[in-house]
């Protein structure tokens, strides 16, 4: 079963994204900053990565920096999920590492989980 | 910078930051939506299906008015960064209908083209661009298709200066005294308001600030009854990139 690390500050959301997916038949790990992320990440080495940007303590684009420079935790795959849509920050981000980066406002879950299966190479139906 | 511009800027920077605010709470509305709907989860009746339809269909609108709202206020303060890249037009034309797909089909519209065969490449800002052919499309289809089904054309045409691209459907039409005043923000005409479609009035005033950025024009033939007709008209050499930072909302 792959395993899919949540890092969402809003509890709404993270329960939200947590419920779907674990209904697609993924196993879901959740935090709520960057350093409980970052930590959960190095010591349950998820599949893929869903990560928040604006969080309190360490931020989602911390936390990526700081995951791409650890050789044990580099190839893990990334996708940001922001309500910041400018152009200055997808790039910042896509520079920093992550695979992709979706606007929460702007998509449905449906498009998470179809970018999630995407990304790890599961059956698309 | 003058107290003008820094009140501009302050008063920007404040809608920007509230929308971004409103977006938080709007996703979960959005999502927990999505999910009712999920069958795993069990299976509304078609009462509440009706209802949270137009819960969706109301949060929907929210997420569009706050885009718009913080394409405004990136346009209006001048950080807007032009970046043409060379594009084939006929291509990119076609792929922004296609993203209307689902419009078209709720709206029961019949949509066709007028592109030429083969195009030389053309610098234009895709993101911007999009924007532009994707309001006005959005209207045609809009305003076309209530009550009938609904026919638009989407034309482009290519000289050796500059390309116009037009819009054309045989809806409500727009009542000439108040042709004038399309482009203002928030304006929205009577027989548009009557027919009930929604609507926020931002959507050509973002079209004509981008196109004045563009350094193009655009102008429109439109009668009552009959149907409407837009003209955007771009030269070939005039979308200079302009340093700016940011982009826009989808
Ligand atoms: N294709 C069209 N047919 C008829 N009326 C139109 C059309 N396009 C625009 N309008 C009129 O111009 C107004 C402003 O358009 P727009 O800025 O896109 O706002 P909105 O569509 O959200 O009302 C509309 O409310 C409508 O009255
Ligand atoms: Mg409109």
């Amino acid at each position: 079963m792959k395993k899919i690390l949540i890092v969402e500050d809003e509890i709404p959301l993270l329960k939200a994204l947590a419920d779907r997916l674990t209904r697609e038949g993924f196993s879901t790990l959740e935090a709520k900053d960057g350093l409980v992320g970052l930590n959960v990440a190095l010591e349950e080495h998820p599949d893929l990565i869903l990560l928040d940007i604006i969080m309190p303590g360490m931020d989602g684009m911390e936390m990526l920096e700081k995951l791409k420079v650890n050789p044990l935790s580099k190839n893990i795959p990334v996708i940001l999920l922001s309500n910041l849509g400018d152009t200055s920050k997808i790039l910042e981000g896509i520079e920093a590492g992550a695979e992709s980066y979706l606007i929460k406002a702007n998509v449905k879950l449906e498009d998470v989980v179809k970018i999630v299966k995407e990304k790890l190479g599961v059956n698309i139906a | 910078m003058t107290k003008e511009k820094e009140i501009d800027k302050a008063k920007s920077e404040f809608v920007s930051l509230a929308s971004h605010q409103l977006r938080t709470p709007l996703t979960a509305i959005n999502w927990y939506i999505e999910m009712l709907q999920d069958k795993d989860v069990g299976v509304l009746n078609d009462k509440q299906k009706e209802y949270f339809l137009e819960i969706y269909k109301g949060s929907r609108r929210m997420v569009d008015l706050l885009n718009d709202l913080l394409n405004v206020s990136r346009l209006e303060t001048g950080r807007l960064k032009i970046e043409p890249v060379p594009t084939d037009l006929k291509a990119f034309i076609q792929e922004v209908c296609k993203e209307l797909q689902p419009l078209v089909l709720e709206m029961g519209c019949h949509l066709l083209f007028k592109l030429p065969e083969k195009l030389p490449e053309v610098n234009v800002d895709q993101v911007l661009l999009r924007q532009v052919i994707s309001n006005l499309l959005t209207n045609a289809i809009q305003y076309s298709s209530v009550g009938k089904a609904g026919q638009v054309i989407v034309s482009l045409a290519v000289s050796p200066k500059e390309y116009t691209i037009s819009v054309k459907d045989n809806g409500i039409g727009i009542p000439k005294e108040v042709q004038g005043r399309i482009f203002e923000k928030f304006f929205r005409a009577d027989n548009a308001h009557e027919i009930m479609v929604d609507g926020n009035g931002l959507g050509l005033y973002l079209v004509k600030q981008i196109i004045d950025a563009f350094g193009g024009s655009i102008r429109l033939d439109s009668e009552v009854g009959k149907g409407s007709i837009f003209y955007v008209t771009i030269s070939l050499s005039g979308m200079k990139a302009k340093v700016g930072q940011k982009g826009l909302e989808k």
